[in-house]
């Protein structure tokens, strides 16, 4: 999303302001509903959020949503273009394209979740640790992080994946170590700048240790942030495995993945495109929702930084 | 840790505490043989101008000071041990909170925002008066309604956005109080409150002392404060002590001439601006402080000595220190 776009969902500054002032002055109003009030401002946002409560809801209902078994395979009916039977085609083997999307979903989601979990709590750990120690804990942490993100990313992952066999869990730990940095900078930095706040010089003067500084004052305050880098991240964990999978690692035949569907599809793209575009928008509009969504929350939780 | 201090007797001593900070442009003598000692069950005032070390002072007390402050000499015995001699591991565990505990000038920042109040202030009580998680709660309420705020019920369920600032403040103490300190240092503390809300909270700091015999350390740069609650009060310049003496003795005859010329620059009411006097240039900055007695080049009784030599505290009356070779020709 550029600026362009962001200015005319926001309107001016100033009106954005005056509002704000009117929110603050509605005594009972909580800090929850203010976030909402101002994500769903922004209609991109909204949009975000539609798209990805319908394709939880396609995931968890997808054997009652699909309507076809997206494992049959019919040697009569190969790559057929979409009619009412088939929406959205058939494959080389004669699957229902639009029910292995379907089920396709759970595989996407599942993936992104876990590769954002495992990246998650790699990142945020070390990240907690790095800001509230600093010194040289800080400095090898944070070189480890540089380190990382000089690799090249589809080689390290292809080279993770290649060593530790095919399957989905190579996949979600090649992914995860790519993206865990993100995760580490921003909890760094987030707990240096609460690090300043004259609440943690109280705890310190109440005789707080460590441990509950960092459980009870840094990790509840920063978790905004975090919760704004998941869900910018997904979308990047989601294209990463679709890749890899289109590469041929990751979930394996029959399972029904994007990544190998767009793979297949791509073979016959000349005379037969119907296969390849369909999983291709599964993929977009999955990223797309993502984005939006990250983007609505991370301006909804920081109304300064978010506006400009 | 557990002796009782009889009240008159003294509880802090800072001896000569000299600390200084190293900066990427150089030392910072932050502090110049400061001396400094509050009795049990006394507000001790400490006053001087933005700068003049109240705070690093307090700091170095709860050895909260970062990591470029460097101790050159001095001690501060607290009941008799010396806190500089501790590691941070014995300061954490048997000096903070237990012992001597500290709340901000800003009350709106000092209060984690993610918590009701009810949990921060039961933190406290957790970790210094009982482990039981149902009695914690019900302290909870007996602390804020010590500290004099209504409703103690409604008030522990709120957040801290949702509090004026005079209700933080109070329960900042409140969770200072609950750690059973018997030391209070409050730098600063209703700056940033309104008039009539300072009044209030000072009121309630001054029970807390007759009542409970509580010892605080005032640090701030209101005059009008320190004649309202103070018993003693020792005036800061430059890091180093000017004078230390009782309120009244120091409003009535102030000895140091920079203790003078700030109780005559406190405006009056009804004064108009153009009476009251101020005092001719401004802080030093520490970096490369004035030789000798550091408020020379600001004085109007300075002389040669002044500027070799760093003046002693000397007894000049009973329990009246005043560090200036020339103090009786101050009037």
């Amino acid at each position: 999303m550029d600026d362009k776009d962001e200015g005319s969902f926001f309107g001016t500054g100033t009106e954005t302001l005056s509002e704000e002032i009117e929110d603050l002055k509605k005594k009972e109003t909580s800090q929850a509903q203010l976030v909402w009030k101002r994500f769903k401002r922004n209609k991109l946002a909204l949009v975000g959020a539609g798209i990805l409560i319908t394709l939880i809801i396609i995931a968890i209902f997808a054997p009652f949503i699909a309507p076809h078994d997206p494992y049959r395979t019919n040697t009569d009916r190969i790559r057929e273009d979409p009619s009412w039977d088939h929406p959205m085609g058939t494959d080389q083997v004669g699957r229902d394209t639009l029910s292995r999307l379907i089920f396709g979903t759970r595989i996407a989601l599942f993936i992104g979740l876990l590769i954002v979990a495992v990246s998650g709590s790699i990142g945020v750990t070390l990240g907690l640790i790095a800001g509230t120690y600093g010194g040289w804990v800080d400095e090898v942490i944070m070189r480890v992080v540089d380190t990382f993100l000089s690799f090249p990313v589809l080689i390290f992952a292809l080279a993770i994946s290649v060593a530790l066999g095919t399957g989905l869990y190579p996949v979600i730990i090649a992914v995860g170590l790519i993206i865990w940095t993100e995760f580490a900078r921003v909890t760094r930095g987030e707990v240096l700048s609460v690090k300043q706040e004259t609440y943690i010089e109280s705890a310190e003067a109440i005789g707080e240790n460590k441990r509950n500084i960092i459980l009870r004052y840094f990790l509840p305050n920063i978790l905004p942030s975090i919760v704004v880098v998941a869900t910018i991240q997904m979308p990047a964990a989601l294209l990463y495995s679709a890749t890899l999978n289109f590469l041929g690692i990751g979930a394996q035949p029959p399972t029904p993945s994007w990544g190998q569907m767009v793979r297949r599809g791509s073979e016959f793209m000349q005379f037969y495109p119907y296969l390849a575009i369909f999983a291709s928008l599964a993929i977009v509009i999955t990223v797309l929702g993502f984005n939006f969504m990250g983007d609505g929350l991370r301006d909804a939780l920081d109304p300064v930084r978010g506006g400009s | 840790m557990a002796e009782k201090v009889a009240v008159g007797e003294p509880l802090l001593e800072i001896k000569d505490l000299k600390l200084e900070f190293i900066t990427e442009e150089g030392t910072v003598e932050a502090l110049d043989g400061v001396n400094l000692t509050v009795k049990k069950g006394e507000i001790h005032g400490l006053i001087g101008e933005t700068g003049c070390g109240k705070s690093v002072t307090s700091l170095a007390t709860l050895g909260l000071l970062d990591n470029n402050a460097r101790v050159r000499g001095g001690e501060i015995l607290y009941k008799g041990i010396d806190l500089l001699e501790l590691k941070e591991e014995e300061l954490r565990k048997g000096i903070r909170g237990n012992e001597i505990s500290m709340i901000f000038q800003n009350p709106s920042t000092s209060l984690n925002p993610v918590y009701d109040v009810g949990n921060q202030i039961r933190e406290s009580i957790l970790l210094y008066q009982t482990k039981d998680k149902k009695e914690a709660s019900r302290l909870v309420l007996s602390e804020l309604d010590r500290v004099k705020l209504p409703d103690p019920e409604d008030i522990s369920t709120k957040f801290p956005h949702e509090l004026s600032g005079g209700m933080k403040q109070r329960v900042m103490i409140a969770m200072m109080l609950a750690c059973q300190s018997n030391l209070l240092i409050a730098d600063e503390p209703t700056t940033a409150l309104d008039v009539s809300i300072q009044a209030q909270f000072l009121k309630v700091l001054k029970e807390l002392k007759e009542r409970e015999e509580l010892s605080i350390l005032y640090i701030t740069h209101d005059m009008a404060v320190v004649s309202e609650i103070c018993d003693v009060v020792t005036v800061m310049y430059g890091g180093q002590i000017a004078e230390t003496a009782d309120v009244h003795t120091l409003f009535k005859n102030p000895s140091h001439p920079y203790a003078k010329g700030l109780i005559y620059s406190v405006p009056g009411v009804m004064q108009s601006i153009d009476d009251f006097e101020t005092i001719p240039g401004t802080v030093p900055r520490l970096i490369s402080p004035p030789s000798g007695c550091r408020f020379h080049p600001r004085c109007e009784y300075a002389k040669k000595i002044c500027q070799k030599k760093k003046p002693e505290l000397e007894e000049i009356e009973k329990d009246h220190y005043v560090a200036c070779y020339f103090w009786e020709e101050v009037e």
